[in-house]
């Protein structure tokens, strides 16, 4: 091969290089939001579950989480699986199992749903109510 | 502040790992000591989780992590004071030629840019992203909000999405950090990541240079600079680059291995494919596939006798993960949902072979997220030539053969999943090439002709010794 060519290839890959660091830099400038530094999604859900952690009572290993994945058929299935792993990442030590069949089960799901999924629960079931569509319920 | 002590609490471990690598393995060259501080600071910090995880199984504490770290690094400082005279620290003189300078600034002038938006990212991303809250950073939670109970975060309640069978090397460090730190610092996590990505470089470019020249060095590290995706996942905390820089030390260290036959290498190199098995599932099919390159350097080179150094480097992780599977972690997600009718079933249906080839594809002429891609190194390969006479000799069929199985590895694992293939795709292929990709780069610039001989100039003029 031509000595030319080879060192335009040497210039030229340096040269990219160089350009796609200086991209990568513009465009996470272009997306510099100082609020994420303390505050980005998942300090929002440990604050959101935050009294829900509260009310828990320190023996209990394990709770259930209901979903609109348990409930409906059409759901957004990212979120549903972003907000599930963020709930275990909150209460970790606790365990979050999928599914309402524990004592105690995270519910995250509207008013509406909620009231749905609660027809098909004991009567007797004690429900804690939090912000933004989170229940604690309890099943003696 | 906490940015700071994030990083500060995992010193220790990196300068114990690279004053102990200096100590077993001798030489004060400049190239040789970068290696050897990157090497170390991966060893140092994999060390530490091993033995933390030691002391965590047999006392239910995680307060042994600083103590560990500190012990460490006594033996380093003890040992480098001892031995000041024949192995000395400092290193010896170099200079470098005109075009090898340019090459540095360049190098110098990228670095600054990559090292200012990873530190925007970084400072944007203080928790990591969705595999650190899933699997690292919450198992990390499970030992440090509550040590006594720490095996509850390997229940098999625990919902298969979190992967409660993956090693802890990531999580134990995590959680040691944080009971040192007296607090959940999100930086610290991120700092373990970084520190790893560092190392990464230090190898990547020493090995270079030792075994090539410093233009070829810098160069590498531009290309490797390039890719902003190393960058972005240094800084959301996710465990792959910590299984590239173990895949691509026990790799590097073959060629130091053919050119030196020192047996210490092999226990280094044992070691790091053991820690790449403690680190994530992927790293235990490295534990084969690495193996399976030393073993083959061994046979060519009618060294078995050198199989038992690799073998002694290897018995510690291995013994803590076959521990840690068989009596500790629920089963695989992989293999519990799978009958072996429906594995018989994937296995012979082409149309998975073919959505999994194209998206491999598709992968690897994308990856890197940047503008220079594998594509692109590819063609500048063909352009600049293989260096022939360099190359004789060296382990690079060995090195090629152990990522290539480790491709195909992967490649099976697809075949197979029992979750949605697209879904497993999508969500985890970029994050596999990254495993390799560091490997893939170190093989091809040891391969293929350096800036020096394109450019006719001396390689090494005026370093005071060649090594």
């Amino acid at each position: 091969m031509y000595p030319l060519l080879k060192k335009l290839a040497l210039l030229f890959l340096v040269l990219l290089s160089a350009y796609s660091s200086v991209t990568y830099l513009v465009a996470t400038l272009h997306d510099w939001n100082p609020r994420l530094i303390t505050n980005d999604g998942v300090y929002d859900w440990d604050v959101r579950l935050a009294d829900l952690r509260e009310d828990l009572p320190l023996d209990v290993k394990v709770v259930g989480y209901v979903g609109e994945w348990d409930v409906k058929s059409e759901y957004d299935y990212p979120d549903n699986e972003t907000e599930y792993v963020l709930t275990q990442y909150s209460l970790a030590p606790v365990i979050v199992a999928r599914g309402g069949v524990h004592e105690w089960v995270v519910v995250n799901l509207g008013a509406k749903d909620f009231e749905i999924w609660a027809q098909t629960q004991p009567a007797d079931m004690k429900v804690f109510k939090y912000r933004q569509g989170i229940y604690l319920v309890h099943k003696p | 502040m906490n940015f700071l002590l994030g990083y500060l609490v995992f010193l220790p471990a990196i300068l114990a790992g690279g004053l102990l690598v200096h100590q077993l393995w001798g030489g004060n060259q400049p190239a040789r000591l970068l290696f050897k501080f990157g090497l170390g600071a991966g060893l140092g910090l994999g060390m530490t989780s091993l033995v933390t995880f030691i002391l965590l199984l047999t006392t239910n504490t995680i307060s042994g992590f600083f103590p560990v770290q500190l012990l460490l690094l006594g033996c380093g400082l003890a040992l480098t004071w001892h031995n000041w005279k024949t192995s000395p620290l400092l290193p010896v003189k170099f200079a470098l030629t005109r075009e090898q300078k340019i090459l540095l600034s360049a190098f110098g002038l990228i670095l600054l840019v990559m090292l200012s938006a990873y530190i925007l990212y970084a400072l944007m991303t203080p928790s990591g992203r969705f595999d650190a809250w899933m699997i690292y950073n919450r198992a990390a939670r499970f030992i440090y909000r509550d040590p006594p109970n720490w095996r509850d975060l390997l229940s098999s309640e625990m919902y298969w999405l979190f992967h409660a069978d993956y090693p802890l090397l990531i999580p134990v460090n995590v959680a040691g950090a944080w009971n040192t730190l007296g607090g959940e610092i999100m930086r610290a996590p991120q700092a373990q990541s970084a520190y790893f990505l560092l190392g990464i470089f230090c190898i990547l470019m020493g090995a270079i240079a030792s075994l090539r020249s410093t233009g070829q060095s810098l160069l590498a590290g531009i290309a490797l600079l390039s890719m902003p995706v190393f960058f972005y996942t240094a800084a959301r905390e996710e465990a792959d680059l910590t299984v590239a820089f173990f895949m691509l030390a026990a790799l590097a260290l073959l060629f130091f291995y053919n050119r030196e036959r020192t047996a210490v290498l092999a226990v280094l190199a044992g070691l790091c494919a053991g820690l790449a098995g403690w680190t994530k599932n992927e790293g235990l099919l490295f534990l084969l596939t690495g193996s399976f390159a030393w073993m083959l350097t061994f046979h060519q080179q009618r060294q078995w006798q050198d199989m038992k150094w690799y073998l002694l480097g290897l018995a510690l992780p291995l013994a803590v993960i076959l521990y840690f599977k068989l009596f500790l972690a629920p089963p695989n997600d992989l293999f519990e949902q799978s009958s072996s009718a429906g594995l018989g079933e994937k296995l012979t249906n082409l149309e998975r072979y073919r959505v999994i080839a194209e998206s491999f594809f598709k992968q690897i002429f994308a990856f890197g997220n940047g503008k220079v891609s594998i594509l692109l190194l590819a063609v500048y390969g063909l352009i600049v030539g293989m260096d022939r006479t360099q190359n004789k000799g060296q382990p690079i069929p060995a090195a090629a053969s152990a990522i290539l199985l480790q491709l195909t590895g992967y490649f099976l694992i697809y075949v197979i999943t029992p979750h949605d293939i697209h879904w497993h795709l999508n969500t985890s292929l970029y994050r596999l090439m990254i495993h390799v990709f560091p490997s893939m780069l170190f093989v091809f610039f040891v391969s293929i002709a350096g800036p020096e001989t394109i450019l006719a100039i001396s390689p090494n003029p005026s370093i005071s010794r060649r090594f």
